[in-house]
């Protein structure tokens, strides 16, 4: 699975840890998503795509 | 994990390595305190202790963990659990080790190798048997 969090992340010019403090994960575990070492669960892949206002498959895409 | 959290769960930790080291430099003094019958009891309270501490301090680092560090910390405890076991195992094996041990306890080597080699063996059934009972509790609790 991959994902455009880095992408997105530029467009709201937010960093890591922002992203994790609103999604409530630590900022290692965001960069290890990101980078397509971890799959994230459904309820934590909902909250990730929540804070960009998108739909989970417009942020998580089928590889 | 941050680094705070770490120094925490490291400091909470410090027990552990504390009093295993405690009791086997004192073991000797304490059996002529107390005789060898009271230092084995002696010595059954401080395994219990570790182990109880042990679960206590996993809880405490796992409370609060997100996904991805649960998932790090699974991996660990799965593969460092197996390291461990084959080290000790490994360990077991040198005479060097077997010396060393049976010098500490004052004990002849073969007595100590045996009693080892069954308390080893008894770890191994019994968390054996204890994975097959989760095992089970797991999908039962999901019918």
């Amino acid at each position: 699975m991959k994902n455009r969090i880095r992408v997105l992340r530029a467009e709201k010019d937010l960093s890591q840890a922002e992203l994790a403090e609103k999604v409530g994960v630590s900022r290692n575990s965001i960069n290890a998503i990101e980078n397509d070492k971890f799959e994230p669960s459904l309820p934590l892949a909902f909250r990730i795509a929540e804070v960009f206002a998108l739909r989970i498959e417009e942020v998580f895409l089928k590889e | 994990m941050g680094s705070s959290k770490f120094r925490q769960h490291a400091v909470k930790a410090i027990p552990l390595i504390i009093v295993p080291i405690v009791f086997l430099a004192s073991v000797q003094s304490l059996k002529m305190a107390v005789g060898a019958a009271a230092t084995t009891w002696i010595a059954a309270a401080v395994s219990i202790f570790v182990m109880v501490y042990a679960w206590y301090v996993a809880a405490c680092v796992q409370r609060g963990q997100d996904e991805v560090q649960a998932a790090g910390a699974n991996y660990a405890a799965k593969w460092g659990m197996a390291a461990g076991q084959i080290g000790f195992f490994t360990l077991l094996a040198l005479p060097p080790f077997q010396d060393l041990v049976a010098d500490l306890v004052n004990q002849p080597r073969g007595k100590l190798l045996l009693g080892m080699t069954i308390g080893a063996v008894g770890v191994v059934l019994l968390q054996t048997v204890g994975i097959i009972v989760a095992n089970a509790l797991w999908w039962k609790a999901r019918r």
